[in-house]
């Protein structure tokens, strides 16, 4: 990204030049609305079962593709001796309406600040991305051509970014010959109960030459309020923050887990990697997502669920450069899940993508998603598709195909 | 299917603007290339189209490989195209700085011309 600069001149108000021949901060951002045609999306429910119909729109690219709309600020202060201050605040909108991001919040995509030293690491204290997001996602469609709608059905494992974590501070290593790690913890802070709530994660990765290699791993305390409980638009412990049921005149909402609003935690890892060639890269990742202890008071438990649910999910993609304007990108994946009382379900995604840069700053994009479910669900109901970021659909079968302009600044 | 049909046409439209959408942002390179005809690679010259291709291609692969092992440099999402001894790096690097040392290492290569970044910095996600 091409960013526009502005270097605050530190000297003028009195502060020593030398700070402030290093010291900026840059303002930048992505406008990215995108038309979406979806093949069938739930309307409600009747006697003979669930409703859906065609449905055509325009999203913003954050819950469909390519790049969620942001505009954000970062600095960085030179303190001297190879240490730095730094922050990030970065907003995320609905270029569509104007709407704040994030369920309402003024910085929902990033918010922090911290302290790097070449030989030390970073260390920053804010709402941040988890350590399973900075080294895996990047290995996935989501982030090199697809977006949203290519994450697994309902984002099951947070690879496409849906929640971000508060209240977090991260510990970032330096990069030591292509090696790098960093750790996350999120204070939960609850007065008399230090593990409610709280979130650890910890990823790892190795860069060099065509191949990149990452682990990651997430502990979520009472996920209903700690990982889907982040946004002033979600409830308590009695509101079921991840989906929902539905009604005769509303649809679901991420019925591939949201029947596990009651797990005690969520965990997951994951691992990939990618080789590179010339004009294409090609890659591989395998998550694994429990949610455990289900019946916990984190949540609430309408079909008396008690055990654990478990999602195993291999992505294998590929992205190939045809001119120096035009790529295309391909993904599948497969998603297969067991729950508590023998529910089990699969789900089977294929995406394409073409990509057309006008500029380094502007692309033309179009991405399409199928999704074919089989199986039962976790609200123990027949498991319909579910496309990330869509409303379901009323059968087995999605179909998604979104057209946009993507922006930088 | 549907998607079929809406993917062809957005193939077609993007096809349609190629000339244009190119005449400014590859002006220098176009330019350097259309006035030294004789700077293609040394080897005997391309019999045919293919043998052009198979020529770009080794020139990719060629700059990859300059590429690749530099240390300081993050080349796992650069993408190489070569057309004629013009090479075009696309793709992100993760830090600004790291875009120089990647069009350096590039025009070091024996064969390039001239090297064109479209090189973004970071990856932008949803």
């Amino acid at each position: 990204m091409k960013k526009t600069r502005i270097t605050l001149l530190l000297a003028s108000v009195g502060i020593s030049s030398v700070a402030s021949a290093q010291s900026s901060v840059t303002l930048y951002g992505v406008v990215d609305p995108a038309l979406v045609f979806v093949n069938n999306a739930q309307v409600g429910r009747s006697a003979g079962g669930l409703r859906g119909a065609q449905q055509y729109a325009m999203i913003d690219a954050s819950t469909t593709a390519y790049a969620g709309s942001r505009v954000g600020f970062k600095g960085n202060e030179d303190l001297g001796g190879g240490s730095s201050a730094l922050f990030v605040l970065e907003n995320g909108f609905a270029a569509n309406t104007g709407a704040l991001g994030q369920g309402g919040l003024l910085f929902g995509r990033q918010a922090y600040v911290g302290l790097s030293n070449s030989g030390l690491g970073t260390v920053t204290l804010g709402r941040q991305y988890s350590s399973m997001i900075d080294y895996v996602s990047p290995l996935t469609s989501i982030v090199q051509w697809g977006g949203y709608i290519t994450a697994q059905p309902d984002d099951i494992d947070n690879l496409g970014l849906t929640n971000r974590q508060n209240n977090a501070v991260k510990y970032a290593t330096p990069t030591w010959n292509g090696l790098s790690a960093n750790v996350l913890y999120s204070f939960g802070g609850v007065a008399g109960d230090v593990s409610r709530s709280q979130i650890v994660t910890f990823g790892a990765g190795y860069t060099g030459g065509p191949l990149r290699i990452a682990i990651g791993y997430l502990n979520a305390f009472d996920p209903n309020l700690s990982m889907w409980g982040s946004q002033p638009n979600a409830g308590g412990a009695t509101t079921n923050n991840i989906g929902t049921l539905g009604s005769a005149t509303t649809p679901e909402k991420n019925p591939v887990m949201a029947g596990y609003a009651s797990a005690h935690r969520e965990q997951i890892f994951g691992g990939g990697a990618s080789y590179t060639f010339a004009r294409a890269t090609v890659g591989v990742v395998y998550t694994n997502t429990r949610f455990v202890g289900l019946g916990s008071n984190a949540g609430p438990d309408p079909l008396g669920y008690t055990g654990s649910a478990m999602f195993n999910v291999a992505e294998a993609n590929v992205s190939y450069q045809v001119s120096a304007p035009l790529s295309l990108g391909a993904s599948y994946s497969y998603t297969e899940g067991s729950g508590p009382v023998g529910n089990r379900a699969h789900y089977n995604q294929v995406n394409a993508g073409v990509h057309y840069a006008l500029s380094k700053r502007t692309d033309l994009y179009m991405v399409a998603a199928w999704q074919r479910a089989a199986g039962v669900d976790s609200f123990n109901q027949p498991a319909v598709a579910s496309i990330n970021g869509l409303t379901p659909s009323a059968s087995k079968q999605q179909v998604v195909d979104t057209l946009g302009i993507a922006h930088r600044f | 299917m549907n998607q079929k049909v809406l993917l062809l046409a957005a193939v077609v439209t993007v096809a349609a603007l190629n000339p244009s959408a190119y005449a400014q942002n590859d002006a220098s390179s176009g330019a350097a290339a259309a006035a030294s005809p004789s700077a293609a690679p040394a080897s005997a010259p391309p019999s045919s189209r293919k043998a052009m291709k198979a020529a770009d291609r080794k020139l990719a692969r060629a700059v990859r490989k300059a590429i690749e092992h530099v240390k300081g440099l993050d080349a796992t999402r650069i993408a190489i195209v070569a057309n004629d001894g013009s090479v075009t790096l696309a793709g992100s690097v993760p830090q600004a700085a790291q875009v120089d040392v990647a069009v350096q290492h590039a025009k070091a290569v024996p064969g390039v011309t001239s090297v064109t970044s479209r090189l973004e910095v970071g990856e932008i996600g949803p």
